[in-house]
Order: structure tokens, then sequence, then C-alpha cells
């Protein structure tokens, strides 16, 4: 009898722990906890947060290999202290399918899973107030046009991943052609651009790094501007030029933005002065380091590692400026004896030549100076160092450290007048126009404006002259020569620097071939790695020559 | 929101095993002989998924088949005054790659598959650069910004086409079943017994390796250690045998390649120990009931092919920051009450 009791009272028991269960057992999981999938999009932090997950996709260019690496380096602009720095792949003719650098590949489609993720799931979730979907929304189409992009400034036509793939579906997919990749960036573009707030100054203060409207506009202008250029555009269609200008000016007319005056321009890049000053259109997301400074300062300040020596190449591109001549000019005034005075101002600004001062000290740059001991491997290759983003008030010796604020800046106000100016150029010729915006930028920086009556060729000219300088170590320079076809011309030649000789207190100077340089006709695209060849063997197809 | 496997499993191990115990000779000899074979299947693996997924997956697809053998043996007789045993082991496995993802599109010089567990893909070296003229009459070598007089020459084995192509590049590096997994792990020994005095010698060692000193000669501060002393310079040119020593560039000389491997077989005189049983008769003054005084020594002796002075059984040691086994000599009386 007893007995029996129990297991009444033990079932009744158990009856009562079922009825109870969903009041009693079943969390709450429309936030914070995850259970599964969907969980994600019941919750308004973990659907907002999941976006902030897409961001991460974006490339921080200072440092590629963790040891002082820039693109600059592959270019014409700058050459690494370290010989044996990895970056060296793309100069010295060892690039190759096997032999990878800088691919982005998997990486990207990573990132553009989780944006496609994102976009396929967003429209039903739980964001509150719901009328920030849209918005939510327009910055993951603004990401997966990005990434879009940085597989095809690298690769050309490349698979578009539009949708998260599945396993069920046929993965060895054919490329889209170029056209296709380049209309689908644009289409992204629009649709961020109609949903974002117009630019960072209208974001609230913990919103600042998210994507905008004018960041929309200025991806797609430098999408359309690469598309009409002759790699992609081979024909030289002028209507492809007339839409890369277009998207420019919608941007420009929007006058969110402005250039910062010289004074301001050398800490465009130093959030601890100029945080998101009305020249960004976007940027990164922002560290607190002084690697930059320490990888990149000249040898003798507590054991920097000089890492990115400018080239003659590039020093010989800023021009004179009392007259505005390039220094080739007989005209000119340079004096090869005193190549530094009466600059362009931004030389100044963007590089460390001898005897200039650096925080608190003259950079000796000439033979046998503090900053020129060929035996300290890290010594510089050119006679250079970088001087551009680096911030005099960092610190990395003994001591505390002093960090600097700092996000790698992807679109800058400066590159949007540039991609403007070339693009009407190239459609309508050296109108009024282009010759405004090309004289913006160099007047900001005191330097006269263009010559009057240059030819539509003289006129690209300088205006590619004025990207090689004005956007100078910004991941511009490798990209802008390919897309220019220049690459035999400009990338497969030696690069050279200047030996500074002191003789009392007067310097003598004399340039040298610092290294030769190989650039064969396969390298204006990067070759896709031979791992996603193999796994992908029906369609992907190779870029020529590789 | 990554795609899961939901049909990852545990590997699965098949193993056909036959063994051979046996006595003879008066049961003087024992031995003991198991050989086996078997595969694991199912191994987990990456995936082969195009890149365009946006992930990676890992999958039960890798497969090893393994034979092999196991032998011991021993002697026990008693001759006279002296009672010899003699004993010794072995184990012989073979390890090969039956399946493995990734290596559909390898040219076959470079695949795993058919090969044993661990096999190494490297250059084929063809010694040192003596001179500009052998460079310049030479596939280019591309591993590094430049190549000189002191480093090492490749062979052409590949190209992008199948066929040497004049480029020394990825595409010429083989696969080559020389691993640091040995083939063949022994030991042998003996213990002697002669009235009072004892004898304990036992050897061990293991054939079938090969070891990459790449990091060892390029240990320390720039590369710098004993062994630069043997690294090429125009004046030793003809007996260096390392190639030129460099600071910076110099990835041709600390690429993955054969001139690196040695045979990293060895045999060690692992103890040896004599010892001798004190009588009786002199314990009982001290009320001990017996004592046994003996000296001995662990790794004394190694013969191996290394060419370097580190210690066989952890190559590794004394470079870095792990010792190599300590060479000990002891010497002791052990009593009971």
């Amino acid at each position: 009898m007893k007995k029996t009791n129990r297991l009444l009272l033990a079932l009744a028991f158990a009856v009562a722990l079922v009825a109870c269960k969903k009041d009693y057992l079943d969390f709450d999981y429309t936030d914070g906890n995850i259970r599964d999938e969907a969980d994600i999009w019941r919750s308004d932090r973990n659907t907002r947060g999941f976006l902030s997950n897409v961001y991460f996709g974006i490339l921080n260019r200072y440092n590629l290999d963790g040891n002082g690496s820039m693109l600059a380096q592959a270019s014409d602009e700058a050459v690494n202290s370290n010989l044996s720095s990895s970056i060296n792949i793309f100069n010295n003719g060892t690039w190759g399918s096997l032999r990878t650098i800088d691919d982005q590949y998997t990486n990207m489609y990573n990132f553009l899973r989780r944006a496609n993720i994102f976009l396929e799931n967003s429209l039903g979730s739980n964001v509150t107030p719901a009328s920030d979907i849209p918005k939510l929304r327009g910055e993951a189409f603004f990401l997966r046009a990005l990434y879009h992009f940085e597989l095809m400034k690298r690769y050309g036509p490349i698979v578009l991943a539009t949708r998260s793939f599945t396993l069920d579906d046929q993965l060895d997919l054919p490329q889209n052609t170029l056209e296709q990749v380049v209309e689908q960036i644009a289409k992204d573009c629009d649709s961020a651009a109609v949903a974002l707030s117009p630019s960072l100054g209208d974001l609230a203060a913990g919103d600042k790094g998210r994507a905008t409207q004018t960041a929309a506009l200025a991806l797609k202008a430098r999408t359309l501007l690469y598309a009409a250029s002759p790699l992609n555009n081979p024909g030289g269609d002028a209507t492809k030029w007339q839409k890369a200008a277009d998207a420019a000016k919608v941007l420009i007319d929007l006058k969110k933005h402005s250039l910062l005056t010289q004074a301001q321009l050398p800490s465009l890049w130093n959030y601890g002065s100029q945080a998101y000053n009305a020249e960004v259109i976007f940027a990164s997301q922002t560290d607190n380091n002084n690697t930059l400074e320490r990888n990149n300062a000249p040898i003798s300040y507590d054991g920097a590692l000089g890492r990115t020596n400018p080239t003659q190449e590039l020093v010989d591109a800023f021009d004179m400026r009392p007259n505005g001549k390039p220094i080739t000019d007989p005209t000119s005034g340079y004096n090869p004896q005193a190549p530094y005075t009466d600059r362009d101002p931004r030389l100044a600004m963007f590089i460390l030549v001898n005897n200039v001062t650096f925080k608190a000290k003259p950079v000796e740059a000439f033979e046998g100076g503090k900053d020129n001991v060929p035996i300290n491997v890290n010594n510089t290759k050119t006679g250079y160092y970088l001087r551009k983003f680096l911030v005099e008030g960092a610190f990395w010796g003994v001591g505390t450290a002093i960090n600097v604020r700092r996000p790698w800046v992807l679109f800058r106000y400066a590159e949007v007048l540039l991609n403007y100016a070339e693009a009407l150029n190239e459609a309508q010729g050296p109108v009024a126009d282009v010759y405004a915006n090309v004289n913006l930028i160099r007047a900001r920086v005191g330097m006269p404006a263009l010559p009057a009556g240059l030819t539509k060729d003289q006129m690209r000219e300088r205006i590619q002259r004025e990207r090689q300088v004005e956007l100078c170590f910004e991941d511009h320079r490798f990209f802008d020569v390919r897309r220019w076809k220049k690459g035999e011309a400009l990338f497969n030649r030696p690069v050279t620097g200047m030996r500074v000789t002191r003789t009392g207190t007067t310097f003598s100077y004399a340039r040298f071939q610092v290294e030769n340089r190989v650039f064969t006709e396969t390298m204006y695209r990067f070759p896709f790695p031979q791992t996603e060849l193999i796994k992908a063997p029906k369609n992907l197809k190779q870029n020529p020559g590789w | 929101m990554s795609i899961d496997n939901p049909d990852i499993t545990w590997e699965t191990l098949t193993t056909l095993n036959a063994g051979l115990d046996f006595k003879l000779f008066n049961q003087t000899l024992s031995a003991s002989v198991d050989v086996f074979r078997g595969s694991r299947t199912g191994i987990l693996t990456a995936s082969a998924i195009p890149g365009v997924l946006g992930q990676t997956l890992t999958v039960n697809a890798g497969e090893v088949e393994s034979k092999g053998l196991e032998a011991a043996l021993q002697y026990d007789r008693q001759i006279g005054p002296v009672r010899v045993s003699l004993y010794g082991n072995v184990t012989v496995t073979d390890d090969r790659i039956r399946a493995e993802n990734g290596q559909d599109g390898l040219p076959e010089y470079q695949r795993t598959i058919g090969r044993v567990v661990g096999s190494r893909l490297v250059f084929l070296s063809n010694g040192i650069f003596q001179t500009q003229a052998e460079i310049d009459a030479s596939p280019r070598q591309i591993l590094s910004g430049k190549v000189v007089p002191g480093d090492i020459r490749y062979q052409d084995v590949g190209g992008v086409n199948g066929a040497p192509d004049g480029v020394i590049d990825n595409l010429d590096r083989v696969r080559i079943n020389q691993s640091d997994l040995p083939k063949a792990y022994f030991g042998f020994g003996t213990v002697l017994a002669y009235k009072r005095l004892d004898l304990t010698v036992h050897f061990q060692g293991l054939r079938g390796r090969t070891l990459d000193v790449q990091g060892l000669v390029n240990a320390g501060p720039s590369a710098l250690n004993d062994e630069s002393l043997r690294r090429w310079t125009p004046a030793n040119a003809a007996t260096a045998q390392y190639p030129r020593l460099g600071i910076s560039d110099r990835a041709n000389n600390t690429a993955g390649s054969d001139f690196w491997l040695v045979s990293g077989n060895y045999l060690r005189l692992k103890n040896v120990e004599l010892g001798v049983s004190l009588p009786t008769t002199l314990l009982g003054k001290y009320r001990l009931k017996n004592a046994r005084l003996y000296m001995g020594g662990f790794n004394l002796i190694s013969f191996d092919s290394l060419g370097l002075d580190v210690d066989p059984e952890i190559p590794g040691a004394g470079r870095g920051s792990s010792y190599p086994y300590v060479k000990t000599i002891y010497l002791g009386l052990r009593t009971s009450f």
C-alpha cells in the first residue's frame, strides 16, 4: 500500500513537471542565449552582433605579414628593408599559384558568406526598432560589395557569391564575367546607398565606423573607375569612363566631405587628434598601437625597423613647389645637389629624407649617419624612410609606450576627386571640371594650379602623377599601375635610391640602383591559388599566364 | 552559422593479426612473433569543397594501410658457473596513405597517396653552386631574390605543362618516402652472471628514419652557431658541407630539400651495469642480510650518422630550450636488513 502511494506520488510529480515545462523550463532565448541558428534572428542584440562580425573582413593594410610589409613595397613606391620579406614574392619573379601572397580568396568568401546570411535572415529578425533593419541591411550590402571588390581587383573575373551556398549546391561554379562582377558591386552599392546615413558626420558617436551612403558611393565610383581602365576596358569604351565620372560626381555633389587643410593633412590617419575627420569617407576599425611607427621609423629611433623605404622613383614624382613643374622639366629649377629644396610640400609630409627633423632630431640618412648603418639588417635600402601615417608622439622605447589610435583609411575624399578627374578626362578630355578637381588637391598644399592648355594625354600623365603623390603608400599604386596597363613600363625595371654623402656640413647626392624588379604580362592579375583550382577543376579558370 | 558535418564519425580501425609463441631447446630459447595488417579508414581530413562556400569542412575521407611485424627472442642458459641471458626485440611497420582529400589536381610526384605516412615534399638538391657560370647554365631558381655561388642547386623536375620548364618553383618539389617516423625500432641486450658478479647490457635503436637538420644548422642568432664553420665560403668552396651563410634573403637555402635530410638511424648503449653481491660472511658483522655493490651508466655511447653534435634520440635538444638525455654514470650500494 505504502509502495503504491509512493509510486502514485512520483507519477503525479512527473505529470506536474510535464505540465509545468512550458512555464518553468523554457528559457527566453530571444536575447543573449543562442540555442540554434534561428535564435540569432530572434534577438535584437545578436542580429546586430552578427552584422558586426561581417565587418571583420575589412582589411587593415599597415602590416601585411606581421613584420611591417605594406603593398607599397610591391610597387615602385618603396622597398622593404627586410630583404627576406615575403612581400618580395611580388617583386622578384617568384610569384605563382603555388606561391601566393596577399591572397584573400578564401578569406573574402568567408566574409561574403556572413554578409549573405545576414541579408537572407535580417528581414524577419527581431531588430528593435524594426525601422533600423533597412540601414543594417544597407551595411551588409556595402560590405558584400567591398569584399567582391577586394576579389575583383586582385583576380578580375571571379565567382560572385550573392547568396549563402550550401553543400547541396554545385560549388565548382564558372566565374562571372568582369562586367557581371562590376554590375553586381554597383548594384549592391546602390542598395546600400539608399538605406544608409549620408556620411560619418551623420552617425552617432558609437556608430562612427559603420558604412555610410558616401562610403557606398565611393566604392561604386572606384569600382567603375577600375572597370573603365585599360586593363578591364581594352576597347577603350568611353561610356564606361563617363559612368565612373558620374558616380564620383554624385558623391562630390552631396557636399558631405571636404579636404583637410595642409596643416591637418599629416594627421588625417591619426584619430587621436582628427577622429573621423571630414576627409575620411570610410575606414577600418581603429587600433591603439605604435606598431606602425616601430616598424617604419628610421633605425636610430629606439630600435625601429625602418621597413618601408620610399624609392627615388616616388621622390622624383613630387613637383617643384614654386612653378608646379615636374623635376624632369629643365626650367623647373630642380637642383640635383639640393634635391629636396622647393619641392611639393607633400614630400616632407610623406617621406623622411636626409636631415629633416623627426621626433625632435634630424634624420641621419647620409653615409655614416645614425640612420644609415649598413651592417644593421633593417637599414634603409634607398636612403629614405616612411613619414606618412607616422605620428611623432608615439613612443616604443624603454618606458611607458605611447600608442596612437588609428584606422586604415579605405576611402578618402581626395581619392574621389582624383577618380572623378581621371574618368572625366578620359570621357571628355581636359575640361574645366578636370582642372578644378585636380587643382583642389594641389591647392590645399599650396601647389600651383595645373598649366592651362594640357592635352588629354598630358592631363592623364598629370593626374597619374598626382595620384602617385597624393595617395602614396595607401595601397593604390600597386593596383593603379595595373589597371593603367603600365606594369611592364613602371614595375619591370630596377628601383633606385639616393646615396647622401656628408662633407663638413654640406651634403652631396648620388642616385644608385637598389634592386631589380620583375613584372611580366601575367602579373596584371593575381594567380588563383593552386589549392582552389584543384577543388574546382571544371570551372575555375586560372588567369592567363599563371 | 557554419555548415556542420552531421555525418562526422570515428575512424574505423581494422586489424588482422597472427601471432606465434614458442619455446625450443629444452625451453632455453623462447620466441614470439606477431604479424599484423590493417587499415584505418574514415580519418578526418579537410574537405575538397571549393573556397566559394566561404568555410571549410572536415570529413571522414582519409585512409591509411598498415602492415608490420613484432618479434621478440629470448635465450636463457646456465653454462657451468655462468648464467647467460640474451634477448632482442624488433618492431617493423609500414604505413601508407590510401586516400586523402586535396590530392587530385597535384602532379603524381607530389601526391601523398601511396606514399608513407609523414612523407616529405622537398626539392631535390644537386650540391652547391660554385661559380656564377654554373648558376647561369642552370634552371632559374626563384625561391629567393638572389642566387649566388654558395647556394644550393636544385633539380628541375616539373613545370606547368608537366615537363621541366627551366624554372625551379614549387612544381619541382617531390614527395619522397622519407619520414621522421622510423620504420623499425629495436632493442637487444644481455644479462650475464658469474658467481657473485653480474653484468647487464642494453642497446636500443631505430632504423628507417630521416631527419631534417636545416633547423639545426640554421639555429642561433642570424643562423650563427658552431655549424657556421662548415658553411660555404670562397676559401673552403671544395670542402664546405653547408651552403653559404646569409642573414637575409636566404629562402633558397632554407627551403625544404633533401639537402638537409640525413639518416636518423642510431644505435645507443642505453644502459650497462656491473654488480657484485658481497659475501654474507662479510655482511654478518654489520647485521646486513645482503648487499650488492654496482656501477653503471646510461646513454654512454651512441652511434649515428647525423654529423652533428646532437642527441639522436631527441634531435632538437641542445639547440632550443629542450635538453638532451644526459649521460649518467652511477655507483651504488643496495642493502637490506
